[in-house]
């Protein structure tokens, strides 16, 4: 994502400021789509499955994603393609950052990418609060605008993969600790839901 | 002024520059996120403040964070 995201080279401050927003704000409406989704199906399952038989099909469908963290290939409901590349050229910039930012906030029209977020979405419903829900579609999607910030007061697209420093960014150790953290998120989650309804 | 050349102040400067690097290094590293995410768990760990709702929060930062750098 962070090398298709920079077609931030807004240059000026302000520029990068309301692109970034952009990007931003269609995160925040696409990770709402999701978990809106996701609440649905789950609040479906509830009218005939026990809170407890539900939350078991969670923490399960959740330790067979973190599988796919260690390598293991399971089947994921993920699309297997990424936000296509040419409505950088046929959408104005900001159009399409809040585009790419709402496809990629929306997380399942893109390749899997950590177990964090499925588990995430699935918790969510046992929450009980819409609040909080909007509250987690804000920090997703702020989490994925992280990465504009390397775009910040660069005029060159050049300069920012300079910033990224690519061959460094997939270096084993780390993406080792990328997994760690995601696999780490997704077992505290699990465990405080477990301990939500089992507790 | 130093042997090098440099002010007491450049000497700072750069000295705080080592210790807290600049916002893209840290945007772009992904042991400082690793490191964050602990830093999180423990504080909500010690505090008695892990709840779902945080427990959430956290790896929604986490799940939005590293798939920036999916490729």
């Amino acid at each position: 994502m962070a090398m298709t995201i920079p077609p931030t080279v807004s240059g000026t401050r302000n520029k990068w400021f309301l692109d970034s927003a952009a990007f931003f704000v269609g995160g925040v409406l696409g990770a709402s789509a999701s978990l809106g989704a996701v609440a649905a199906t789950l609040g479906f399952f509830s009218l005939f499955m026990d809170r407890r038989l539900l939350a078991e099909a969670v923490m399960l469908l959740g330790s067979v994603v973190m599988l796919r963290d260690l390598g293991v290939k399971v089947p994921v409901p993920y699309r297997s393609h990424q936000v296509p590349e040419q409505w950088r050229s046929v959408l104005p910039v900001r159009v399409a950052l809040l585009v790419y930012g709402a496809v990629l906030g929306f997380g399942f029209a893109t390749p899997f990418t950590s177990s964090a977020h499925l588990v995430v979405l699935l918790a969510f419903p046992f929450m009980g609060s819409v609040g909080l829900g909007l509250v987690s579609a804000l920090v997703l999607a702020f989490g994925k605008a992280i990465v504009l910030y390397l775009a910040q007061g660069m005029d060159s697209y050049e300069g920012i993969l300079c910033r990224i420093e690519v061959r460094e960014l997939n270096g084993r150790l780390r993406l080792l600790s990328r997994r760690l953290a995601t696999l780490g998120a997704s077992i505290i989650v699990l465990l405080t839901l477990a301990h939500g309804v089992w507790g | 002024m130093r042997l090098d050349g440099s002010s007491r102040r450049e000497v700072v400067s750069a000295a705080k520059r080592r210790i807290s690097p600049p916002l893209h290094q840290i945007a772009r590293d992904s042991y400082a996120f690793l490191a964050t995410f602990f830093i999180l768990t423990a504080g909500l760990l010690l505090t008695e403040r892990l709840t779902l709702g945080a427990a959430v929060l956290v790896g929604a930062l986490v799940a939005g964070w590293s798939s920036s750098w999916s490729p």
